[in-house]
């Protein structure tokens, strides 16, 4: 965080005197608001990440609403600037907790939570009409991968060790609509070739504040296929050297399985440190295929494939094929009936559950009111449980439909067998439990979910 | 301003901000849609003179402080002849009710970031006669817009059991309006948000000017039609939680056993549900328009003055025995006149209701296991919660600033105390408990 706000404040001082010299501040304001509804039909899994306890979020039902504004302000030739303030509800999930829904039907909280979508500047050494180079620090959002609807984007989302993916629908901690990475980003682009550096801090995650180090490259080629590639150097810079490999801390703090002795002086200790690598592709057809009446979207075919720490060890990292997801979408064409319609599909391989759970990251609605049980962050997996299926849950698909009307109004449908992960489930008037995993582990489990928002 | 039982965030400073910044640029859109900006700021303080809680807290609020401050921005988005949104959102300080000196320890204010509007809205006219509106989304609606207090029986509230509410909320659901001439026709589809939460209710509101100052209205809420878990709203024998009660047993004459015997044939058990009909009437009329006059003597009458209005409820239709067997007890009425300010406030209201249910005020028994039975009234006398009553002034400074205040014998919830589940007890239930509170507020 020193380096941060030293950054912070040297660019506050070269803000000042540009706005001295240039005094030339224009707003331009945006905002969006929205309501969600929608029902979690299957969900297999009955077990939390203790192994224990039984639950159940099938049938679940899920609504919400909220709303952000954000200001982007022109400050001079060389700067531009962009705050915003949101709001929105969260809820405890529904369901039961051994085998009864008392808890969760009758202890349920929701309340409100202030998010920042946006709080950045950004520097455009050329100017703003040739914005060849900027430079931008602060909470921002990024999106390498427009086409994504849901799955993939596999970059910058979730750990590395262990390799749980996150997606769902318009979640806060994956949406890539809102200011979700905080740290720095040098964007350059020269013809078809752009590419970004990024240096992020990691907010969410814990062990929290650790520094990443992320490239992204793309290349466009016959203004219809665009290709990308890129490396993130997770947690290269962390901010306790001691959480990072947790196996070494001494005394009672070592997590249970953060490191393993294959041999007497021959020990394995797991760290949170990776690098993911990532490929990705974007095929517009319509380019080839003339069709007057095709919305935008229509006929995109994409993909992404990634690896989640490209360095064996340990027994439970030591297949480098199970730690390779890959995606595919494709977006069917509705004639200007929808903006798009697209249908995606995954494949991950892991045999562990995708579950947060020894990291920590209990998505609590309030804090809980005992120890909920997470000591130390872990960079181990957690296993496969009794409803948690090793090959099961290793296909994913998503299908996603948006009308917008009058310019400005969306209507929002998805019905996916994804990777999300519901709020805890209520188990009394403060505590509870859950939260950390993905609930749907089979074939048959899906749930839909629909909005209807504007923005501006 | 209700409080609202949220979590705690401190967000004054980044709020107040784009307030001022909100204001500084609304003229400066580079949209090809027409917005409008508009927000308010107030600052709320108020004193619980008598109250009584109950048999075991007795008077427990008394001469204790309220107060709560908040801000609230939003923009109305108009896209084209058809579509138009709205989005607000809004911060309020929250003090939880303090309570005994025993638990004033647990005394602490925090903030409460809420979304007050977030809806779309179709409008086209109807069969080129009518104007039809759709709005999606959450939004606030009133049917009554003469109350100041008491009143509003159709959207607040559960049927059984049958406790009366106050403030204002908020749909999450949807709206079809249909207004031609005279007429105006509300179908309101309701999210609930009262546990067991997502219920949706039916609701229909119409309303008609009879003639100039003079207007009636009529309404039906089908209460919970579409139960998410019709378990839950309709629960049979025993309630899911623990804190309510979901059947009980009567005898041949319709009186409570108090230790039922499975083997007497001429015992009957009652089970229930959340869900019931309200049917709602009201009545506004303006004497000034009725007779066509404008002044009294030579003082000139406000807009409000002398407006008399009332509503008159049911609370479910069906009958059960011993706590909802009478009808006329389930009957809230409510009578509000505009008193003469000519010009000097903008009003002056006094609001009375009469409610004779025995039954006790205290929701928990629903909220927290679905329980359609009422709480066991602890109150012996439980007549002495009838009546209650409200004196509301207001009075606009310059264009922008607003100072109202409010004296009443409500049906005020503080809220639990820290942590603590009994949090549907009214404050307010005897004659001589009361409250006042004012506030100062700006708007643009």
């Amino acid at each position: 965080m020193r380096v941060f706000v030293l950054f912070s404040a040297v660019m506050a001082a070269g803000l000042g005197l540009s706005f001295a010299a240039e005094n030339d501040v224009s707003f331009q304001l945006h905002g969006q608001g929205w309501t969600d509804r929608g029902r979690i039909m299957s969900s297999s899994d009955r077990v939390l990440g203790d192994g224990i306890t039984a639950y159940s979020v099938d049938g679940s039902p899920i609504q919400s609403l909220g709303g952000q504004f954000t200001l982007d302000a022109s400050l001079g030739e060389h700067w531009s600037g962009a705050f915003g303030l949101g709001v929105y509800q969260v809820t405890q999930s529904y369901g039961s907790v051994g085998e009864a829904s008392n808890y969760t039907e009758w202890f349920n909280t929701s309340m409100w939570r202030a998010y920042v979508p946006q709080a950045n500047l950004t520097y455009y050494p050329g100017g703003r009409d040739n914005p060849w180079l900027t430079v931008t620090a602060g909470t921002f959002a990024y999106d390498y991968n427009p086409d994504v609807k849901n799955l993939g984007l596999y970059l910058l989302r979730g750990p590395v060790y262990p390799g749980v993916l996150m997606s769902g629908f318009r979640e806060f901690d994956t949406d890539t609509s809102i200011g979700t990475q905080t740290g720095f980003k040098i964007h350059n682009a020269v013809g078809n070739f752009s590419h970004d550096l990024l240096f992020l801090n990691e907010r969410v995650l814990p062990p929290t504040f650790d520094w990443s180090l992320a490239y992204v490259a793309k290349y466009r080629l016959f203004k219809a296929l665009e290709v990308g590639a890129g490396v993130n150097f997770y947690r290269l810079v962390p901010y306790s050297t001691a959480l990072e490999t947790p196996g070494r801390l001494g005394g009672g703090t070592a997590s249970p399985g953060s490191y393993e002795v294959r041999a007497p002086g021959d020990t394995v200790f797991y760290t949170h440190q990776g690098t993911k690598l990532m490929g990705m592709f974007s095929l517009d057809l319509k380019r080839w295929i003339s069709s007057g009446r095709m919305s935008a979207q229509d006929l995109k075919l994409y993909g992404e494939v990634a690896v989640i720490g490209v360095k064996d060890y340990g027994s439970y990292y030591n297949k480098i094929q199970e730690r390779i997801p890959a995606m595919a979408g494709f977006n069917i064409p509705t004639f200007g009936i929808l903006d798009v319609l697209s249908i995606e599909g995954e494949w991950y391989g892991s045999h562990y559950r995708n579950d947060l759970a020894n990291l920590g990251y209990p998505r609590s609605i309030v804090a809980p009111w005992q120890d909920p049980g997470f000591g130390t962050p872990s960079p181990v997996p957690v296993s496969p449980g009794t409803y948690a299926d090793s090959v099961a849950d290793n296909i994913k698909w998503s299908v996603f439909a948006q009308k917008t009307v009058a310019r400005h109004i969306q209507f929002t449908l998805q019905v996916a067998n994804d990777h999300y992960r519901p709020n805890q489930l209520g188990t009394a008037f403060v505590n509870a439990v859950g939260g950390t995993q993905a609930v749907l582990t089979a074939k048959k489990d899906w749930y839909m979910m629909g909005r209807i928002g504007f923005s501006f | 301003m209700r409080a609202r039982k949220m979590m705690a965030m401190n967000v004054r400073i980044p709020f107040l901000l784009a307030v001022l910044t909100l204001a500084a640029v609304a003229s400066s859109f580079a949209q090809d849609l027409r917005l409008e900006v508009h927000g308010a700021g107030w600052t709320q303080m108020g004193k619980i003179e008598e109250s009584y809680v109950g048999l075991d807290q007795q008077g427990a609020n008394d001469k204790n402080w309220m107060q709560n401050s908040g801000v609230q921005i939003g923009v109305t988005a108009k896209a084209d002849a058809h579509w138009d949104a709205g989005l607000a959102l809004g911060v309020v300080g929250v003090h939880l009710n303090r309570g005994s000196t025993e638990v004033a320890n647990f005394w602490y204010p925090f903030w409460v970031p809420y979304v007050g509007e977030a809806r779309v809205t179709y409008t086209d006219s109807l069969f080129n006669a009518g104007k039809f509106q759709l709005t999606m989304g959450s939004f606030g609606y009133a049917y009554n817009p003469d109350v100041k207090n008491l009143g509003g029986y159709l959207m607040r509230g559960y049927v059984y059991p049958g406790a009366i509410e106050s403030g204002f909320g908020t749909v999450f659901g949807a709206l079809a309006r249909y207004e031609q001439g005279k007429f105006r026709n509300d179908v309101i589809l309701k999210s609930e948000e009262l546990r067991p939460a997502y219920d949706l209710s039916l609701i229909d509101v119409i309303s008609y000017r009879v003639i100039p100052g003079l207007e009636l209205g009529a309404g039906v809420n089908f209460y919970r039609l579409i139960p998410r878990d019709p378990d839950l709203t309709t629960p049979g024998l025993q309630c899911t939680g623990s804190y309510g009660q979901c059947s009980y047993v009567v005898d041949s004459s319709g009186n409570l056993v108090a230790s039922p015997n499975s083997s007497n044939p001429t015992q009957d058990t009652i089970t229930g549900s959340l869900a019931g009909t309200k049917l709602m009437a009201r009545f506004s009329a303006d004497p000034k328009a009725l007779f066509g006059f404008d002044r009294l003597g030579s003082l000139v009458l406000g807009k409000q003055d002398l407006v008399l209005y009332g509503e008159w409820a049911l609370l479910g239709l069906k009958n059960y025995p011993v706590f909802y067997d009478d009808p006329l007890r389930r009957m809230p009425v409510m009578l509000g006149f505009n008193l003469p300010v000519f010009g000097q406030l903008d009003y002056l209201s006094l609001e009375v209701e009469y409610y004779a249910s025995k039954n006790s005020s205290d929701n928990s028994s629903a909220n927290f296991c679905g329980g359609w039975v009422p709480r066991q009234n602890d109150d012996s006398v439980y007549g002495r919660d009838d009546w209650k009553w409200s004196v509301n002034a207001a009075k606009s400074l310059l264009t922008n600033l607003q100072f109202s205040a409010q004296l009443a014998n409500d049906h005020l919830r503080t809220g639990g105390w820290h942590n603590a589940p009994n949090s549907g007890s009214e404050a307010l239930r005897t004659p001589k408990d009361w409250y006042w509170t004012c506030k100062l507020a700006y708007f643009f």
